[in-house]
């Protein structure tokens, strides 16, 4: 009899336990969740922002797999926008129109809108903090005009909008800067911070609009937490430079004394260094940068395998470089005055002392530093063709 | 005696490393960074200097009172009354400790995790498993200990998938402002390193004495540079941001990639981190009961275990309102309460001891 | 005192009881005594709204306020 009885209780026991394996009231089900992609954020008429989201759509992703769907242009996501005072209260409004629950953690691309950003984006970004659901990986960008139209996109190469913003950045053709990096930066010793700049690619004439292609268009500086301007893609090339950020290059120049055409590199390793100093009470940042590559194209009549004449080529590629270099400081450092370069960390870094004089007036210092830069091109292969191609021998310049 | 088990010398060392690093690695990267700046990694180093003192006063103790915990000796080193409120002191901060510990943890899950989950649930679940785990005596503690702790110390190398990610800059310029901010980052570590002292309670089981020194040194070592490891980490990856944080660690977690599709490794790491703190929380209410029965002069621990647990319940609750409270609890009573009982009461329990020996003795 | 809280703690004590009791019996009064004793004092404590009422925390948080002063924790 009692043994009866143990047994019953223990069952009861374990009826009991496995209630509590369900994990009860924070049970949510893969179907009850609307999966963010992207979000957008712009400033509406009034004070406050709208807020756009681009919800994933399991079911449209399950009857595509049929194949009668040629390449992209399915509809993978819907967008659904909200005004709010800030992104908590916009959010809870979207919530009333999508049947299931937000659900931040895939969200993997915030973009900004740009008349948002000149308003400040403090505030928007401490939800994006507090909440414990949005990723520290998400890339951040900043758009050209609204940012609602980059989640209406349906660009035919990628899924949908989100997938493309994100391997655009990933690419790191421009800057590549993760919510950490932003929130860092905007906290930072120079108060001021880069995001990329996205625009769209118009439609080819006859598709519809929906089919234009998001790019990264350049660099939207930001100083202390307000979009104060853009620079362009040529422009960034420098402060990926002056950073040491640079990774993939392509570099075409004209040779000074080349009668005519161009050649072209890809350096694709680099060796940065980037050394704050303090001389006789200037304060200048000394740039070192070796690279090296292989000529990809050689529109010249020079031969490359003459060590003179490839020298001549390295040179150029120097000078294009430090163009770029000077194009970078002058439009960042001395008109827009924002240290996106990270000069003040750099010199609190190895100057803590005179640093922390000058703290309180870097606004002024900072457009004052001097950048010297020390530039080495190594072009280290010609590539399968040792002569200029397609042009007769004796037009070659050997010397 | 109440407690028949016999563990080993690793056993305790296995035990004391969660109870330190578990919960020490969620509080300790931001609250150090709050004063030592880029210096917290320096806070980490100067704090575990409290618990190599903290675990050598426990050892010497344990020389001169071989198989008696803190509550049993100090009836001896003092006088008899003075001796017993003493101990009271100490299973009022033992249980009251426990209740902080256990509190702390349904904060971080409900935070993070669980949030429409009523908290108790989420503190009382976790005791009710120690408590199993402790009503079979030191054995089955260390046991456990021995098996969680080795999975609980894994996380740590996932952080090396983080190395890409890591900014070297951030940790200069080191002693920008002298030792002075790193020395005040240490205040708050330093009580959780005091907590070697709970040794104490595990000393006389030992099947081997000289293993328990040397396994003790190697669980302070161990949790210096885990915790050292940590913070360092964690300012490399996230700068100044750090003490803006309420998790350092999870939001370090979170940001581990690896390749383009395996990521949100959070909830995995985050399981195995209740491991430790399983561990922590039956360390602790092992250390309380014991004491308790001993105290009482009890046969058996086990009649106090289960209605303990509802003590301890209780005061992870009272006059805790919010993570703020508890924060501040932490950081601005527990930073001395801690030391004062688990450091200092003992140095002057040791000296006393010390002089007592020297002369011939009169009891 | 909200009831809910109350039934809630019942019942748990009254499992304890159940499960912790006939195992004792072999044990001397004074461990019988100390487990009701302690249940007891579990009962009563929970009778109050514990977060929002003055208790050891607060009376420790008095004590080591001098030191406080060491990281101007308030």
């Amino acid at each position: 009899m009692k043994h009866k009885a143990l047994i019953v209780g223990r069952i009861a026991a374990l009826l009991g336990i496995l209630q509590m394996l369900c994990g009860c009231w924070d049970r949510t089900e893969i179907n009850d969740m609307a999966l963010v992609t992207a979000a957008a954020i712009d400033k509406d008429e009034r004070d406050g922002i709208e807020l756009s989201l681009q919800v994933f759509m399991p079911r449209a992703l399950g009857s595509n797999s049929g194949g009668s769907q040629g390449g992209g242009g399915q509809k993978l996501t819907l967008v659904r926008s909200s005004r709010g005072q800030n992104i908590a209260d916009a959010v809870s409004k979207i919530q009333t129109k999508l049947p299931r629950k937000v659900f931040w953690g895939h969200c993997k691309v915030f973009v900004l809108g740009e008349e948002f950003a000149r308003k400040g984006v403090r505030e928007e970004m401490d939800f994006l903090a507090r909440h414990p659901q949005p990723r520290e990986r998400a890339y951040m960008f900043v758009s050209k005009g609204k940012a609602i139209e980059t989640l209406n996109l349906l660009p035919p190469l990628e899924r949908y909008s989100a997938d493309m913003m994100r391997k655009l950045s990933e690419l790191k053709i421009g800057l590549k800067v993760t919510m950490k990096d932003f929130i860092i930066m905007l906290g930072g010793d120079s108060k001021a911070a880069a995001l990329p700049m996205l625009d769209i690619l118009p439609p080819e004439e006859g598709e519809q609009p929906s089919q234009g292609v998001p790019y990264i268009a350049g660099t939207a500086v930001f100083k202390e937490d307000k979009l104060i301007g853009d620079i362009t893609l040529q422009t960034t090339r420098g402060v990926l430079w002056l950073t040491k950020k640079m990774e993939k290059a392509t570099i075409t120049v004209r040779p000074k004394d080349a009668k005519s055409g161009f050649i072209t590199i890809n350096p694709n390793h680099h060796v940065i260094h980037q050394t704050p100093r303090i001389v006789n009470g200037k304060w200048q940042v000394l740039l070192s940068i070796q690279t090296s590559g292989d000529l990809v194209q050689n529109g010249t009549n020079w031969d490359p395998m003459n060590l003179d004449l490839l020298h001549a080529m390295e040179a150029a590629v120097q000078d294009s470089i430090k163009d770029k270099i000077e194009l970078a400081l002058d439009e960042v450092q001395k008109t827009m005055k924002a240290d996106i370069l990270g000069f003040a960390e750099d010199f609190h870094r190895s100057y803590p002392r005179q640093w922390g004089r000058v703290k309180n007036r870097w606004d002024e210092v900072y457009p004052t530093i001097q950048v010297k830069t020390d530039i080495h091109v190594n072009i280290r292969r010609p590539g399968l063709s040792t002569v200029p191609v397609a042009i007769p021998e004796d037009e070659v310049k050997k010397k | 005696m109440i407690e028949k088990g016999k563990i080993s010398g690793m056993q305790m060392g296995f035990m004391m490393y969660p109870t330190v690093v578990s919960t020490a690695i969620l509080m300790v990267p931001s609250v150090t960074e709050k004063y030592a700046h880029n210096d917290l990694w320096i806070s980490t180093l100067l704090a575990s200097l409290v618990g190599f003192i903290s675990m050598y006063i426990a050892y010497q103790l344990h020389r001169l009172y071989p198989n008696q915990t803190v509550i049993q000796y100090s009836v001896h080193i003092i006088p008899r009354l003075a001796g017993k409120v003493l101990g009271l002191l100490f299973l009022f901060f033992y249980l009251h400790s426990t209740g902080a510990v256990v509190r702390e943890y349904a904060d971080f899950i409900s935070d993070a995790f669980l949030p429409q989950t009523p908290m108790i649930f989420i503190a009382s679940s976790l005791l009710l498993l120690s408590a199993f785990s402790v009503r079979y005596g030191v054995e089955s503690v260390a046991r456990s200990a021995f098996i969680f702790t080795i999975i609980f110390a894994f996380p740590v190398i996932f952080l090396l998938l983080l190395i890409p990610d890591l900014t070297p800059g951030n940790i200069l310029p080191v002693m920008e402002h002298g030792i002075l901010p790193s020395l005040r980052g240490a205040i708050v570590p330093q009580s959780w390193f005091s907590e070697f002292f709970m040794i104490s309670f595990f000393l006389p089981f030992l099947s081997d004495i000289r293993k328990g020194r040397k396994w003790g040194l190697i669980s302070v070592f161990a949790a210096m540079i885990s915790l050292t490891t940590i913070n360092l980490t964690i300012l490399l990856l996230f700068g100044d941001r750090v003490s803006g944080m309420s998790y350092p660690v999870l939001n370090a977690f979170r940001y581990i990639r690896m390749g383009v599709f395996f990521e949100n490794f959070e909830a995995i790491i985050m399981a195995i981190w209740i491991l430790g703190n399983f561990v922590k929380v039956s360390v602790f209410y092992y250390s309380a009961s014991l004491g308790l029965a001993q105290w009482l002069n009890l046969k058996d621990i086990k009649p106090v275990v289960l209605p303990l647990g509802i003590l301890i319940i209780i005061f992870a609750y009272w006059s805790l309102p919010s993570f703020q409270d508890v924060t501040y609890y932490l950081t601005g009573t527990f930073a001395y309460y801690g030391p004062l009982m688990q450091t200092i009461i003992p140095a002057c329990l040791l000296s006393i001891a010390f002089v007592r020996r020297k002369r011939p003795s009169s009891s | 005192m909200k009831w809910g809280t109350f039934i809630g703690v019942m019942v748990i004590i009254a499992a304890i009881f159940a499960y912790e009791w006939p195992r004792m019996k072999q044990l001397p009064k004074k461990d019988k005594a100390a487990f009701i004793a302690l249940l007891s004092i579990g009962w009563i404590l929970t009778l109050f709204d514990l977060q929002n009422m003055a208790g050891p925390a607060t009376v420790l948080e008095t004590i080591f306020k001098p030191f406080s002063k060491l990281l101007d924790t308030r």
